[in-house]
């Protein structure tokens, strides 16, 4: 298929805005489990909420 | 942000400014792409990869203002007060808005006129508003999910906050 004049604009966006919408999902998937393993290491240690809820109540 | 910015100052909902912050990052990141994409096709079009028209100028105002946020949230360590001082930015920044959507018709720009939400209908052929209309809702979906995750992790954040304060004050109570 060709794509014309405007290809390298095509091409060009398409490839960027998959790069953006993937460091995006992939920096929110790193911080949920960063986040996910502190609280674990903290109630590990002894450290609990007042509720006493561990963090496995929101997955 | 604006709703959740009135949220942190009127209504004191505690997921107001959750939303607000969960919601910069990614606003940036799509404020960023329509500036370099419509950026690239700027040059076929007008033979120029930018021009400091009103509609260009203002949309790269919004993302900056998205950076001073996420730079204002990092700054200040105190969640409660940077939410309120974000909530301020956010509501001065909303001026902005309808100087991006109007700017097009207060200035004479090179960026096209309003052709998808004016009086008397899209000018747009339906051949090139369809495929616009379904991103548009594509993209206000991604936005939507990318929200909830990236709140569902700023909640968390504040959860490991709370419990390492409450770790602090239970050792500085064992030290004499």
């Amino acid at each position: 298929m060709s794509l014309g004049p405007y290809a390298s604009f095509i091409v060009t966006s398409y490839l960027l805005v998959t790069a953006v919408v993937l460091i995006l999902i992939a920096w929110i998937a790193i911080d949920y489990r960063r986040q996910k393993q502190t609280l674990q290491e903290l109630e590990a240690g002894g450290i609990v909420r007042r509720s006493g809820r561990s963090t496995t109540d929101m997955k | 942000m604006s709703l959740a910015a009135l949220g942190t100052l009127v209504w004191r909902h505690p997921l107001a400014d959750v939303a607000a912050k969960a919601a910069a990052p990614i606003g940036a990141a799509f404020t960023f792409l329509a500036l370099v994409t419509g950026s690239l096709w700027g040059r076929p079009m007008w033979g120029t990869y930018w021009e400091w028209d009103a509609r260009l100028t203002s949309v790269l105002i919004l993302f900056l203002m998205y950076l001073g946020l996420i730079a204002l949230w990092r700054a200040v360590e105190d969640p409660s007060r940077a939410a309120r001082a974000a909530a301020i930015l956010t509501l001065v920044g909303a001026i902005n808005l309808p100087i991006i959507k109007f700017s097009v018709d207060w200035w004479n720009t090179l960026h096209q006129p309003a052709s998808v939400m004016r009086i008397g209908g899209p000018s747009l052929d339906r051949a090139f508003l369809i495929p616009l209309l379904v991103m548009a809702v594509a993209f206000s979906l991604l936005f939507v999910t990318l929200h909830l995750a990236a709140m569902r992790n700023e909640i968390l954040r504040r959860r490991v906050r709370a419990l390492q304060l409450m770790q602090v004050a239970q050792a500085s109570r064992r030290t004499p």
